[in-house]
């Protein structure tokens, strides 16, 4: 037997594997937020000001992670970058590059409860009140879940531009993320943001996410570049775009969708 | 702001976590970890990294080592009792046993890398390493696991010991 046999051996025996993991506990998310936190450490600020006063070009990159905590002060390009990413329905085209193999995926994303969403890319996906529906246009058939599936309901947007979006944030309000240069996306100028082995360019004026890379140990970069990135507001026309029922009036209904796991009326409850 | 980070934090991390604790103790004890575990993170927020998935394993091995300690303190006298009076315990299988004669450093690094899906370079993290200290210790331990398991089988195959003058 081979070592990476044997590794392959014991990936085989993990107690709990991927198609297990379990589900975040909102009960002990509540628990711990209810606890005080202890008063904001500035271990962080006074390094970063040790290390503005070592030079000119320091200053630059210090200041953007610094000012997005300062009252008063004119907004980083961190901050305002973070203050792009709220809204109620995320609309995105985003192309996806992952060493030689791209594609592309158009995507309307409901950022609060029910969290709806609609993906149109190799297929056509979404989710209502967290129940998956598929489109086959070929046949004009929507399909949807069996008649008495019971799903529990979605705690967040379940997307990849929703988990981008959460990455991003994650990103930004680290106070890891520094201002790196500027570049050129698509003819925009934008602004380099960096942390770690990920970066994250903005439009230089509307500070809206334009491309979203990361390297991975192994050197294979993974780029979502967003050749459409909007906010949309919550009214009925932009609701209808989540809706693949509102989409495709006169489709056939299959309930075709069955949920591994997730069939007894008391799931949901 | 806090609060609506924590909040990523947790939906993108807890499976993870949960995950991490659940395959080294029983659930019991795997649902103490997670909850001290995140609650580090709530409470020490500004210095999660924006990467956080092993920095709260990290957190997470460590509560869990702690948790091991309290446990070997209170109850060594109690299991020294339980494990006279009980049978004998079943062998495990021949990957546990090998991965149990690993030092513990290098198990749970195997660990980190094939249960918990981390890098090298996320497992360095978790283990407070260098990333060159990760990839010579896994490197080591693989070759480790794959001699135990070698020694392991080979043993097994021996034939039973034969009395002289029997047939």
């Amino acid at each position: 037997m081979r070592t990476d046999e044997t590794l392959a051996l014991l990936e085989r025996d993990n107690p709990v594997a991927d198609g297990d993991l379990p589900e975040p506990d909102d009960e002990l998310r509540r628990r711990i937020l209810a606890v005080p936190r202890p008063p904001r450490r500035h271990g962080r600020r006074k390094t970063a000001l040790r290390l503005a006063a070592a030079g000119a070009a320091t200053v630059a990159v210090v200041s953007a992670g610094v000012l997005a905590f300062l009252p008063g002060e004119e907004a980083s390009a961190v901050a305002r970058a973070s203050a792009a990413l709220e809204g109620s329905i995320l609309h995105t085209v985003v192309v996806t590059r992952t060493g030689s193999s791209t594609g592309t995926t158009e995507t309307w994303q409901q950022l609060s409860a029910p969290y709806d969403s609609r993906e149109v890319g190799g297929r056509e996906l979404a989710q209502n009140d967290g129940y998956p529906e598929m489109y086959d246009a070929r046949t004009n058939t929507l399909y949807v879940v069996a008649p008495g599936t019971k799903l529990p309901p979605p705690g967040r947007p379940t997307s990849e531009p929703a988990r981008l979006l959460r990455v991003m944030r994650n990103m930004l309000s680290s106070g890891e993320a520094r201002e790196e240069g500027a570049a050129t996306v698509d003819g925009r100028r934008a602004v380099r943001l960096v942390a770690g082995n990920a970066s994250l360019l903005v439009d230089a004026e509307t500070y809206d996410p334009l491309e979203w890379s990361i390297v991975s140990d192994d050197g294979v970069r993974q780029t979502s570049r967003f050749r459409t990135y909007e906010v949309l507001p919550a009214t009925a026309a932009n609701l209808a775009l989540l809706s693949l029922r509102a989409q495709h009036p006169g489709a056939k209904i299959e309930p075709g969708i069955t949920v591994e796991g997730f069939s007894g009326p008391k799931d949901r409850e | 702001v806090s609060a609506e980070r924590f909040d990523d934090l947790f939906a993108s991390h807890y499976p993870a976590v949960a995950a991490y604790a659940l395959r080294r103790a029983p659930r019991a004890d795997a649902e103490e970890v997670v909850a001290e575990t995140f609650l580090v993170a709530w409470r020490r927020l500004d210095e999660v990294p924006w990467d956080a998935k092993p920095w709260l394993l990290g957190v997470a091995r460590r509560v869990l080592a702690n948790q091991r300690r309290s446990a070997r303190r209170r109850g060594a006298l109690q299991q020294r009792v339980e494990s006279e009076r009980s049978p004998e315990p079943s062998r495990p299988r021949p990957i546990r046993e090998a991965l149990g004669r690993l030092r513990p450093a290098d198990r749970e690094l195997l660990l980190l890398v094939a249960w918990d899906g981390l890098s090298v370079r996320e497992a360095a993290v978790a283990l407070g390493c260098s990333h060159t200290a990760a990839k010579v210790r896994l490197h080591r331990a693989r070759r480790r696991l794959h001699d135990e398991l070698t020694r392991l089988e080979r043993d097994e195959q021996l034939p039973e010991p034969r009395l002289e003058g029997t047939t």
